[in-house]
């Protein structure tokens, strides 16, 4: 019969499932090549691994925590391993602390890394746990400027994640074209109609009029991201809406003044600058600058040409008088 | 070249020109990482003697057995013992993270094709918790083939066979069962075979003289009889009396979390949420009574709604977290209940279902079908009911009520 008591503690176990299995996290941000974050692994998984109950009494105090700090940090240190390919990124870590979770109580620590360079595959070899408990997990949350990642490791096996280059020309290049504000668009396209509208449909004068526009939108977005300005965004866009719609309106009035190109496009370089400020890039050069203009430009000039095209139609310059014979 | 830029071109050449130049002066450096932003809140206890987590109480044996398996890796006694104690305490502490240690005690043998028929038997055991029912089913069928008279082995087939409907299995290894125990025991591991099958009537006929007539039993296999018991007496729609049998389980053993939460879902259903509330406040570290609270907390409009329903969403986001769907039942009853959200409840019943046939899944997804007008789920509880010969008050109930 006691065979059969223990048979029935075996049969009944799955009946009552508190929380999940065992679980720590590890939590990296990558700046450029410096990496740093979080480590937190719950105190019930460290008393298996360094038994942390020096008093066995089931009760573990904030004492006997923090007397085995040196014990834990070895065991993280040796267990716990970044690097970017093959180039190895020395961890430190800070002083203990705690961080409750959805199952209790996990010991924590600021993890601190230097790569050789701005990591462009991380490597992670995570070790904890897995030769004491088949069920633990290793949760890896790694972000860096444009991603975030979590990827669930299950084995000591190394995990590669790839990083990508946030200042990348295409990748920069491809967010301009995807962050266009419609309100340079609308201005530039409002100048087209403007000019057409009074006569100057020559495709030359079209192009000329693009040309200025892009060209000064490039000087006033390099020019306030270069100089690190800080435009007060809730007040600027509201004014170049304004600007756009001026622009439309003069487009109807037939006032199309000649050399708004320059003047809008230098105000819509502003725009620019704000789009690419919101990326948040870890650091901007000119050419950072000339990427993401690059991609926002080509939408712009690809729809101008487009609207240029059908302008020119509707509105063809009245060919020269023929000559009349007397 | 241009005309416009002919009329302006001071004014440009002077705004690019400025652009280039600071843009070259100002190679910014790489700004410090930020640790802050990704870190989560932590915090230092005031006092160096504040308790900080609660493990199991150091056992002298079992650190003996430790050390004597660390000097003789190759000794699979000394691996199926600590395993087995494991597998017990995860019971005893409703911690799941002892299987994943029994696991990893017995890792030597576990990935073996053919491993020790006592590794066999601990591997079902814990593949079976881990909702891994098939390959818990195939571990057994080869053991049962080495060791046909294994009652534990039988035991745990039984219980394997009813959750996946393969009630011929089921009854074939209770019928093994009663050559190798006591009539008690046999009858509980038929009871749940003959309730789903619709013999509710007979089954607690049979298994209440049972109990009566073993007043001397182990109290932890009297529990195990009367919660069997109780839920016959639930299939029967005899509410009052599974109640007070519940109550009696719970007498036995406090700590009976499957009684306690068995016990809550009466008292839900008689619409006494604040008293099921009250009965499992304290105990929210168990998955099982955390969401019947949090089901409670919203019907009766409780002070720690808000609390228990944050708590039991941070439990399932872990959860998928870490990529697991053990707890689908929990979270579909939850999506159900309290967030009210059938359309997506019903899709996790109906993945909860795949898994596990339990008369708790099949009322589950019949409830979420019902509340999201889902007729594919309707037709899957509808045929297994059909299939199985079910009888049951409460899924009778609730289909009344389907299209």
């Amino acid at each position: 019969m006691k065979r059969l008591v223990i048979a029935l503690v075996l049969v009944m176990c799955g009946v009552a499932e508190a929380h999940k299995p065992s679980d720590a996290h590890l939590r990296i941000a990558v700046s450029g090549s410096q990496l740093a974050g979080q480590i937190s692994i719950a105190l019930r998984d460290l008393d298996g691994a360094l038994a942390l109950d020096v008093d066995g009494n089931g009760d573990i105090t904030w004492a006997e925590t923090t007397a085995a700090t040196a014990r834990i940090d070895k065991y993280v240190i040796d267990r716990v391993h970044l690097a970017d390919g093959d180039d190895a990124c020395p961890i430190a870590l800070g002083p203990p602390a705690l961080v409750d979770l959805t199952d209790g109580a996990y010991w924590t620590a600021a993890v601190t890394a230097d790569c050789p360079a701005r990591p462009s595959e991380l490597v992670v070899t995570y070790a904890l746990m897995f030769d004491i408990d088949a069920q633990h997990r290793g949760i890896v949350h790694l972000e860096a400027p444009g991603m975030a990642k979590t990827v669930v490791v299950r084995s000591s096996k190394p995990v590669s994640i790839a990083i990508a280059d946030p200042t990348a020309f295409t990748t920069v290049a491809g967010a301009g074209a995807r962050d266009l504000s419609p309100w340079p668009l609308a201005a530039l396209l409002a100048l087209l109609v403007a000019a057409a509208r009074a006569r100057r449909t020559r495709p030359r004068q079209l192009a000329d009029i693009v040309a200025a526009f892009a060209l000064a939108e490039l000087a006033g977005c390099a020019l306030v991201t270069a100089g690190d300005l800080v435009l007060p965004w809730g007040y600027v866009e509201p004014a170049l809406a304004a600007l756009a719609v001026i622009a439309a309106g003069a487009a109807v009035l037939r006032r199309s003044g000649g050399a708004l190109p320059l003047e809008l496009g230098f105000a819509f370089g502003f725009s620019l600058a704000h789009g690419l400020d919101a990326l948040a890039l870890p650091a901007h050069g000119l050419g950072t600058v000339a990427a993401f203009a690059a991609g926002a430009l080509a939408v712009q000039v690809a729809a101008a040409a487009v609207v240029a095209v059908l302008v020119a139609r509707r509105y063809r310059a009245p060919a020269a008088p023929a000559p009349t014979t007397p | 070249m241009i005309a416009v830029v002919k009329e302006r071109w001071p004014l440009l050449v002077a705004a690019v020109g400025t652009a280039i130049a600071i843009a070259a002066a100002a190679a910014e450096p790489t700004p410090p990482a930020e640790q802050a932003r990704i870190a989560l809140p932590t915090y230092t206890p005031a006092t160096p003697s504040a308790s900080v987590a609660k493990v199991a109480v150091r056992d002298a044996r079992e650190v003996a057995t430790r050390s004597a398996l660390l000097n003789n890796p190759e000794r699979v006694d000394l691996a199926v013992t600590l395993a087995r104690g494991d597998i017990q305490r995860s019971r005893a502490l409703s911690d799941p993270r002892y299987l994943g240690r029994a696991q990893a005690e017995l890792a030597r043998w576990y990935d073996l094709p053919d491993p020790p028929p006592d590794v066999l038997l601990l591997r079902a055991t814990i593949r079976q918790s881990l909702h891994d029912f098939i390959g818990s089913r195939a571990d057994l069928d080869h053991l049962l083939e080495r060791r046909p008279d294994d009652p534990q082995a039988q035991l745990t087939r039984a219980v394997v066979s009813t959750i996946t409907s393969d009630f011929p299995a089921a009854r074939a290894s209770c019928a093994a069962v009663a050559q190798l125990a006591s009539p008690m025991i046999a009858a509980t591991c038929v009871a749940p075979i003959d309730g789903i099958q619709g013999h509710a009537d007979d089954a607690y006929a049979r298994l209440s003289a049972a109990i009566d007539a073993d007043p001397t039993a182990d109290p932890s296999l009297r529990g195990w009889s009367i919660t069997a018991l109780a839920e016959l007496a639930e299939m029967r729609g005899d509410y009052a009396k599974a109640t007070d049998l519940f109550r009696q389980v719970l007498a036995l053993d406090g700590n009976d979390a499957y009684a306690r939460a068995g016990l809550a879902d009466l008292l839900i259903l008689a619409g006494k949420p604040a008293e099921a509330s009250t009965l499992l406040a304290g105990r929210e570290s168990i998955d099982n009574l955390l969401v019947r609270r949090a089901i409670a907390e919203h019907l009766a409009r409780g002070a720690d709604e808000a609390k228990v329903v944050r708590a039991m969403q941070d439990r399932i986001a872990a959860a998928a977290e870490r990529g697991d769907r053990i707890h689908m039942r929990e979270e579909a009853m939850f999506v159900l209940r309290v967030e009210g959200d059938a359309v997506r409840a019903v899709q996790i019943a109906k993945d909860d279902f795949a898994v596990q046939k339990e008369m708790a899944d099949a009322r589950l997804l019949a409830s979420c079908a019902v509340a999201a007008h889902d007729a594919a789920g309707l037709d899957t509880v509808r045929a297994w009911r059909a299939a199985a010969g079910v009888k049951d008050a409460q899924l009778d109930d609730i289909l009344r009520g389907a299209p």
